[in-house]
């Protein structure tokens, strides 16, 4: 071992003082200058640690509580802050359905006109009776749905493990900038939608994993936006746990003619002319699960200024129409075979409940046909 | 880089990492580069002017401790220095922009003096502090001069460099001099402090901000008398909770290097007076004015005549200390007329405690107190709206309060996130100890720590935190 | 050398004639005066005024705090202090 080297005796350091001015004390403490700083001695942190398993507790607890199927139903739909508030609700009542009855068997996509056209309930019913099949149904239509979102609709719909998917087939599959979109934002890009499609986000994975977190969201836009909860509570009123939207609209009134949106033809912006974006929208549903096509009924009304764009959409009908059957997927046409006067009309796209109660059973009447002569194959009986 | 913000966490625990690895004796010098390395993220030139400032000031200072010839010229040179930075900058921020549209109105056009230069941050508030230690130099109450390094760190320390508190030499100096022994308490202080501010910021300040239109003090028109008085009142409201939890934040970080920043409220909502509204709102400010300003100039008056009716000596220090503050704040009119206002309020509160009510006697907790606070808040408020309206705009906005209309169309609703601020400023200003919760029972500590830190993460989900408002000054 | 009894006499009595103008108000020794909102910044200065002419003592502007003259006693404490260094 060699020899320590001992250290020099360290002089305090030169400090300045005024000249002349007698103040001669030093404020400084050289030697405690060498000293540790840091001196933490245990317990230190315990009331940090003490509140964080409190924390931990009280979050895990809440969490239960708010997932109780009896509790749940009993508070407002919470908000996933996709700023479409359809949406938020729809998905809240399918998490309810799934609570309830453990599956879904058939789920609707689409927008605002599939999902005022289908009841499910209705449609279980008659669905029913023609085949004798017990199927759970679930309206998944979102206002504002629009085929570029199909990658996010898409894996959201596989996480249900449906037997059937059902499309609408409707104008919004031939026009991007289709101008009833302009009020909805895209689901994909709110932080929860980024989420599912695997972009990390602390606020996506508490959209998608904490129910109080959402309830915190939904008592956000309570204090921050009046009009916005009131329209919430509204929509969340509006729509059955099977997704079904009613707005408890009667036959349409003659003074109600006046505040119909504009005809649908001019909601399209560009040319009819390409299904691309039905290709796109069907191959990303491709999959196990088979896919059957639904068309939306329009509104017709001989003599008035809406038949005009009824001749107009009859070339997109058909454009449509002749899309599908290329790609070998079925069909269903019910508002061909009924009579969907003025008073079914809720506006120029969208049934309202006495219009979706014509349509509905028609359609589960064509579906039950199609299962029945092997044209369609899911729901296995011992479902 | 933003405070309330992933890489600023990031950068304080590297830096505490490094701080308790070196001796005590380094410490110094890597708060020095940490806190230029923190400036130059926010911008590469504002550094070179801090630096400028500091190396010019401590020379210049040196001269003022050490000799006795010439101090009052020194003196005077270093104050010259100074303030002839904070005025060209303030001024040049406001003033150009001016010219440059006039001589646009004669077919003059030339860019090269529309560079808009930016006010540095933190630059009104460490010419302040370098005007401090100036003025304790030249007044002999500095014991002993510091070195350049430590010097460098008065003014650049990075936890209160972009908005203050502002550190007075005397007591700010001797802090970064000795030693500095961090314990469990100093740590436990410095989270409540940390956790405290980020409740006022993200929990309070930032949903009564977002309520608050961007366009409601340029088109006031555009509301009813309702939305302008309640939004005005979110905004004033934001504003405090707001800066009150930068300090506290700052505060709360610096307390983890050991060294305590000073506070700079004092639960103003709770003010008896216009003087006590000053003596808790930003009190390192308020202070400053008080100590360089309104007191000499007070002295100067009282000593021709040192009566309590001295007129000359009742309103002219506080109006131009006020002023001063005005233009602190800005250089654009309504800060100043906002200065005067209060400049005035304070004088005519003076003369009411002269001739009206010489006794006053504060009972805590009767009926007139609370008369007091809600006339003084109220009277506050209703003079701060030139800090906050372009005076411009000020005649539409007085004119669409007049209105008296729009009950309706107001949202009241949103005064709900007032409620854990102003349980936090109650709790404390009743126990006068803003400390008062490290003294509850561990079981009440867990719980509202548990509270606290569930509040800010959620919320700052719910909102994304917004930069501080008083940066921008 | 200038007594205790003499500085605390002149001094209560300029408070309470010229300050608080109530000059039968029972001002105690240790009755916190600023932060018990009494006096206020204008007072204080009033007080350093009145203490430089009368006894010859400067009290600095960063003296004049809470901290060292909320009370008479803390005024009194000060004013003998400046007088002895």
């Amino acid at each position: 071992m060699g020899k320590r080297r001992r250290r020099k005796a360290k002089t305090p350091a030169k400090k300045m003082v005024p000249s002349g001015s007698g103040k001669e004390e030093s404020l400084i403490n050289v030697s405690s200058r060498n000293g540790k700083s840091l001196k933490l001695t245990w317990p230190c942190g315990l009331g940090l640690i003490k509140a964080l398993v409190l924390l931990a507790i009280f979050m895990l607890f809440t969490e239960f509580l708010l997932r109780v199927p009896a509790i749940r139903r009993q508070l407002p739909p919470p908000v996933l802050g996709t700023g479409n508030l359809t949406f938020d609700v729809t998905w809240e009542y399918l998490q309810r359905t799934l609570d309830q009855y453990g599956h879904v068997d058939c789920v609707f996509v689409g927008s605002s006109m599939i999902k005022h056209a289908i009841e499910p309930k209705l449609f279980e019913k008659w669905f029913r009776e023609k085949s004798g099949l017990d199927i759970v149904c679930f309206n998944f239509g979102v206002s504002g749905m629009r085929p570029s979102e199909a990658g996010l609709y898409k894996t959201l719909v596989d996480k249900l493990g449906p037997s059937l998917i059902v499309s609408e087939a409707s104008p919004l599959f031939l026009d991007e900038q289709f101008d009833g979109y302009r009020n909805f934002p895209e689901i994909s890009l709110s932080p929860w939608g980024n989420f599912q499609s695997g972009g990390f986000s602390v606020k996506g994975w508490l959209l998608t994993h904490s129910l109080l977190f959402r309830h915190c969201m939904r008592w956000n836009m309570w204090a921050r936006s009046p009009e916005q909860y009131n329209r919430y509570q509204r929509i969340s009123k509006n729509t059955r746990m099977n997704g079904f939207l009613v707005k408890g609209h009667g036959p349409i009134k003659k003074r109600a003619r006046r505040i119909i949106p504009k005809p649908i033809n001019t909601m399209l912006s560009g040319k009819v002319g390409t299904t691309q974006l039905l290709d796109d929208w069907v191959t990303c549903f491709s999959g196990e699960t088979p896919v059957v096509f639904v068309e939306m009924p329009l509104r017709s009304e001989t003599g008035s200024s809406l038949g005009e764009e009824d001749r107009k959409f009859s070339h997109a009908r058909i454009l449509l129409r002749k899309r599908i059957e290329e790609r070998g997927d079925l069909l269903f046409s019910p508002g061909a075979q009924i009579e969907l006067g003025k008073s079914c009309w809720m506006n120029a796209i969208h049934l309202n409940p006495k219009g979706a109660r014509l349509f509905t059973p028609v359609f589960a009447d064509e579906m039950a046909r199609a299962i029945s002569t092997g044209k369609l194959k899911c729901f296995r009986g011992d479902r | 880089m933003n405070l309330i913000s992933g890489h600023f966490i990031f950068f304080v625990l590297a830096v505490l990492l490094f701080y308790y690895a070196v001796p005590r004796k380094s410490q110094n010098v890597l708060l020095v580069a940490a806190s230029y390395l923190f400036y130059f993220s926010i911008s590469l030139w504002f550094p070179l002017i801090l630096i400028v400032v500091t190396v010019v000031t401590w020379l210049i200072a040196m001269q003022l401790f050490l000799k006795r010839q010439h101090r009052k010229t020194f003196f005077i040179l270093a104050l010259v220095f100074n303030l002839a930075i904070l005025v060209v900058f303030k001024v040049h921020h406001f003033f150009v922009p001016q010219i440059l549209s006039r001589l646009d109105m004669f077919g003059w056009q030339d860019q090269t003096l529309g560079l808009h230069i930016l006010i540095p941050v933190g630059m009104s508030f460490y010419i302040l502090q370098a005007i401090s230690f100036v003025v304790d130099c030249y007044q002999g109450r500095l014991a002993s001069f510091p070195g350049l390094m430590d010097f460098s760190l008065y003014l650049a320390y990075f936890p209160k460099l972009t908005a203050g508190p502002i550190e007075r030499p005397g007591s700010f100096l001797p802090k970064l001099l000795k030693a500095r022994t961090v314990d469990n308490e100093k740590i436990a202080k410095a989270f409540a402090l940390l956790l405290i501010g980020l409740v006022r910021k993200i929990v309070v300040a930032d949903p009564l901000l977002a309520a608050v239109p961007a366009g409601l003090f340029q088109d006031p028109g555009a509301y009813t008398a309702v939305q302008l008085i309640s939004m005005t009142l979110l905004f004033g409201l934001g504003l405090y909770f707001d800066f009150s939890g930068y300090t506290d934040i700052v505060r709360g970080i610096s307390g983890f290097f050991g060294i305590e920043l000073s506070p700079n409220f004092r639960w103003p909502l709770f003010s008896k007076g216009i003087s006590d509204f000053w003596n808790r709102w930003h009190i390192s400010l308020s202070h400053w004015l008080r100590d360089n300003i309104f007191y000499p100039l007070t002295r100067m008056f009282l000593k021709k005549n040192i009566r309590s009716d001295n007129w000359k000596a009742v309103f002219i220090p506080p109006v131009v200390t006020m002023a001063l503050s005005g233009f602190w704040h800005g250089t654009r009119a309504h800060f100043l007329v906002w200065g005067l206002i209060m400049g005035l309020l304070l004088a005519v509160e003076r003369l009411w405690r002269v001739k009206v009510n010489p006794v006053r006697r504060i009972v805590p907790g009767t009926l007139r107190n609370m008369g007091s606070i809600v006339f003084t808040m109220g009277l506050i408020f209703a003079c701060s709206i030139p800090f906050m309206v372009p005076l411009a705009k000020i005649v539409p906005y007085m004119k669409g309060v007049s209105k008296l209309n729009g009950l309706h169309a107001a949202n009241f609703r949103i005064f709900v996130f007032l409620v854990p601020g102003l349980l936090i400023d109650l709790i404390q200003f009743r126990a006068n100890d803003e400390l008062v919760f490290m003294k509850w029972h561990s079981s009440f500590q867990a719980a509202a720590i548990a509270f606290a830190v569930l509040a800010v993460l959620f919320m700052s989900q719910v909102y994304v935190p917004g930069a501080f408002l008083y940066q921008g000054f | 050398m200038i007594s205790d009894t003499v500085v605390r006499k002149k001094l209560k009595s300029f408070i309470l004639k010229e300050i608080l103008r109530n000059p039968a108000y029972p001002m105690k020794p240790d009755e916190p005066l600023i932060s018990g909102g009494l006096i206020d910044s204008f007072s204080v200065v009033q007080i350093a005024v009145f203490v430089e002419e009368t006894f010859g003592i400067v009290i600095p502007d960063a003296e004049l705090t809470v901290e060292d003259m909320d009370t008479l006693n803390q005024m009194v404490a000060l004013v003998l202090n400046e007088k002895r260094s």
